[in-house]
């Protein structure tokens, strides 16, 4: 996917280095994103190649995003570009690539302690509707990060679920269940 | 990493205003985190955990992807904590195509439960999938002719498993090739390349722990001396010749559980069959005399060259007491590659 990127930014300042897309969030943000990283967001690639539209500054509406999500769309896809470019430079320097690759752990580490549990959530289905593959991966993951390890309340809690289970259901999943949580601690 | 077809909201619809949002991820994207969880889960119990949430997740949480995804340590049960649910889970994992659950399904199978034929074809079927414990395990059963009689040995299947084994990097499996071809057990004698393979199997390790303890720089090895086993029985490996106290890789957990079943009561050995004397290892023996033991004290038995080498340096040369004679020919025996060499045979017992 970085190499995706990587190529397509090539070409990009081949033929013009400041082309942009106009993309409008249902709340009336409007941002002007560039080329490389618009193509990131696979629901635009596959709109924009399909129609075999030319790039001119027509403004897309994106009905299920808001405002504060396409800045974090946007602030992670366009490092994730750099960083493909970086690694893609440092190709053969082990030490180099591994510098990219803390660096980028870095950030990412940085960018997910920043968002909230609803905030991530949030994150999850505005990159789902726009279909960036590497990025709701890294989401992803870093929500199993977070349930991880926690306690059946926190897990609720977390992705605001009511337990309908019924007692007699509870105790059977508990008797089939229990021999997985001999010697735990809760959480 | 998978990646499923993922569904496209179309552009026309959205989203209504409050809704849950826990209704409002599909499926497709509970599954993906679950898939996560699942595969990086550290004890049962992170997986077992959602299950009890609510119905939606028990049913996500026990959908095939899920399952197959599990990774080895969801599996880290303990014996006492056996019972007809573990099994049913195991089963559910196996069938899902879970690699990890099919091999310790059938270990467990196998050795505690004596049901030979279900317990090989678990392990065979992940044998299959290139699962290197799998394979290794296997070739220890055509090693030992386990489950069968003596004459069910098959020493060259046991030789072209430990080569599948080790061919895709298991260090046991690599150790146990070597000494066959310098022993022209099972194979053509080729004690050159059985020496190099030994010496691969080193590397391997060393190259293991080092990746796995990268944080920790070499303190451990300045802290030991002469006597690492005497306060942690992990220590030493075989690169104790090297001078490098390294500890000793992780067992498998089907291993721990196979040993925490059998030093319990809940594993009868019949008949005086024994257990094999490497602690990390936890087979037993499937017929009377089956194990091979140790030719100069004779008090311990190991199920395979591999673990007679590892329990050799971890703990039992500093036991180890010969019966009769002193054994001048260890001397010049040991040059470092292997450790053992000639140092301690095995053999078999004539009965």
């Amino acid at each position: 996917m970085a190499d995706d990127g990587v190529n397509t930014k090539v070409e990009a300042v081949s033929k013009a280095t400041t082309e942009t897309i106009e993309l409008r969030t249902e709340d009336g943000g409007v941002f002007d994103v560039d080329k490389p990283v618009a193509m990131e967001f696979l629901i635009l690639k596959s709109f924009y190649e399909d129609e075999g539209r030319v790039f001119d500054k027509t403004s897309i509406r994106l009905p299920n995003v808001k405002q504060l999500e396409l800045s974090k769309v946007i602030e992670y896809c366009t490092r994730a570009l750099e960083f493909g470019a970086k690694s893609a430079a440092a190709a053969g320097d082990k030490d180099a690539e591994r510098m990219v690759r803390q660096e980028r752990e870095g950030f990412e580490a940085e960018f997910v302690d920043e968002l909230s549990n609803e905030m991530l959530k949030e994150l999850i289905l505005a990159v789902n509707f726009l279909d960036i593959k590497e990025m709701l991966d890294f989401l992803i993951r870093s929500v199993a990060n977070r349930i991880r390890n926690r306690s059946v309340a926190y897990v609720r809690q977390f992705f605001d679920i009511e337990n309908d289970f019924t007692p007699q259901e509870e105790d059977q999943i508990h008797q089939e269940n229990a021999w997985a949580f001999e010697g735990v601690d809760a959480d | 990493m998978l990646f499923r077809k993922k569904p496209r909201t179309p552009t026309t619809t959205s989203l209504p205003e409050n809704l849950d949002l826990f209704d409002g991820l599909p499926d497709d994207l509970v599954v993906f985190i679950l898939c996560k969880l699942s595969s990086s889960a550290s004890s049962p119990s992170d997986l077992i955990n959602i299950l009890f949430t609510c119905k939606r997740l028990n049913r996500l949480g026990l959908h095939p992807l899920v399952l197959s995804e599990a990774g080895p340590k969801a599996f880290a049960i303990k014996a006492k904590n056996w019972s007809e649910s573990v099994h049913r889970f195991l089963k559910l994992c196996a069938n899902a195509g879970n690699v990890e659950a099919s091999y310790t399904l059938g270990m467990i199978r196998f050795y505690c439960f004596q049901k030979r034929g279900s317990g090989a074809s678990l392990m065979a079927k992940a044998a299959m999938k290139s699962h290197a414990p799998a394979l290794y395990s296997l070739a220890v059963i055509q090693f030992n002719g386990s489950g069968g009689s003596k004459s069910d040995k098959n020493l060259q299947a046991g030789v072209a498993l430990c080569a599948r084994a080790g061919f895709l990097g298991h260090v046991d499996a690599l150790r146990e090739l070597g000494h066959c071809l310098q022993d022209g057990y099972g194979a053509r004698q080729n004690v050159a390349q059985g020496r190099r393979l030994l010496v691969q199997a080193n590397a391997r390790e060393l190259a293991s722990v080092v990746r796995s303890r990268s944080l920790l720089t070499w303190q451990r090895p300045h802290q030991n001396d002469s006597f690492p086993c005497s306060t942690d029985p992990c220590c030493g490996g075989l690169l104790s010749d090297f001078g490098c106290n390294v500890p000793a890789p992780e067992p498998h957990p089907v291993n721990r559980f196979l040993k925490e079943w059998f030093e319990s009561s809940r594993g009868r050995l019949d008949q005086g069959l024994r257990l094999c004397s490497h602690g990390g290892c936890g087979r037993v023996e499937t017929r009377s005399h089956e194990f091979r033991r140790c030719s100069v004290c004779g008090k311990v038995n190991y199920c395979s060259r591999g673990c007679q080498a590892l329990d050799w340096k971890l703990r039992h040369k500093l036991e180890c007491m010969p019966m009769e004679r002193w054994l001048d020919e260890v001397g010049a025996a040991d040059n470092g590659a292997d450790g053992v060499g000639g140092m301690v045979e095995v053999e078999d017992d004539t009965e």
